[in-house]
């Protein structure tokens, strides 16, 4: 039987997980239009359709950290899901040196969901695509959208997850 | 040669390594009389060292496919604008091409000619950059593992220029400056 201590040396994670039980991905339900979060989504979706590799768009959030009454606090929800390849695709416009929060979330899928794949595109990968295809007509990667911005200052008030 | 920053291999590093991979793959299919498949246009250059250091029986051809053009008003998908003129079915094939990236035209390709049902399909890329890969995918043979530079030269273009330099050198930033610049003008 665990003790206090021996459950205070554990990971955040693994404290709050249920770690009794397998963690379960909730399915989002979604009606009309897709509305993607900011244009490299957009665009990478034209890709993948010009490439005939067929994509869902956020249609699975992986619960991540739970809190003591079992309530989600922590989920990561990736951009897309490629159905031939049972890939997720997560894509990230904030800049290098400020994804800590994504990279810690994709450590804690990667542990409670060790059979999923996903990747995450960064930054310098998201430009990388848009100047080898030309996704963006105005210029390599159209500027952080009001959403980044919110992420970043989140993220800058997260620096205990820093890796 | 002013547009270049520097020169990241040079002619003779890319003559070897061509002719090692020329002599790996001539060992593997004896007696196989492969058929090497490239895509048009960058694999050009690299096609043509490597079946010359090939020493084995091989057949060669080519396909093309379009590029994705995000200003075409009508959203169409890949298609191929050269097949193959060689049937492949039952034939050892060993596709060539001259750069990975991402994967995505390599994916598409792959899953095309597998379907003719040949009796193996491997893949042999001259230049790889792994850190942009979208997709797991095989790769049998690896000339240079690039890094995540913009590089031209040996059939790799910029703006359909540069692919005639017999070196691969990173271009200058300036120059791509300058090309978007005249570009978005």
């Amino acid at each position: 039987m665990e003790n206090a201590e021996d459950k205070e040396e554990l990971p955040a994670h693994k404290q709050n997980t249920g770690h009794l039980k397998k963690p379960q991905p909730i399915i989002n339900q979604r009606e009309g239009p897709i509305v993607f979060s900011h244009p490299a989504e957009e665009a990478f979706a034209r890709l993948l359709d010009f490439y005939g590799i067929p994509w869902q768009y956020e249609p699975v959030t992986f619960p991540l950290e739970w809190d003591e009454e079992g309530n989600v606090i922590t989920a990561f929800t990736p951009d897309f899901y490629l159905v031939e390849d049972d890939l997720y695709i997560e894509l990230t416009t904030m800049r290098q040196q400020l994804v800590t929060r994504k990279n810690r979330k994709l450590r804690l899928l990667r542990e409670l969901y060790p059979e999923v794949k996903c990747k995450l595109i960064y930054r310098r990968d998201v430009e990388h695509l848009s100047a080898k295809y030309k996704l963006f007509e105005e210029g390599p990667l159209p500027p952080l959208q009001p959403c980044d911005e919110a992420e970043l200052t989140e993220e800058g008030n997260d620096n205990n997850n820093a890796e | 040669m002013e547009d270049i920053a520097e020169v990241l291999i040079t002619a003779e590093e890319l003559q070897a390594r061509v002719a090692e991979l020329g002599a790996q793959i001539s060992a593997d299919y004896a007696g196989k009389n492969p058929l090497l498949v490239g895509v048009l246009r960058g694999v050009f250059v690299f096609m043509a060292d490597l079946v010359r250091a090939i020493t084995i029986p091989i057949g060669v051809d080519f396909i093309g496919i379009t590029s994705y053009d995000p200003t075409s008003r009508e959203r169409g998908v890949v298609r191929f604008t050269k097949d193959l003129e060689v049937c492949i079915e039952g034939r050892h094939v060993l596709f060539v091409e001259d750069v990975i990236d991402t994967g995505l035209t390599l994916r598409y390709i792959l899953r095309s000619l597998s379907t003719r049902r040949p009796a193996s399909l491997r893949v042999c890329v001259l230049f790889d950059k792994p850190r942009t890969r979208l997709f797991d995918l095989p790769v049998d043979y690896t000339g240079f593992v690039l890094p995540d530079k913009f590089v031209v030269g040996y059939g790799l273009d910029y703006n359909e220029q540069y692919r005639n330099l017999p070196f691969v050198g990173v271009l200058k930033q300036e120059v791509i400056a300058r090309a978007n610049q005249h570009t978005a003008a």
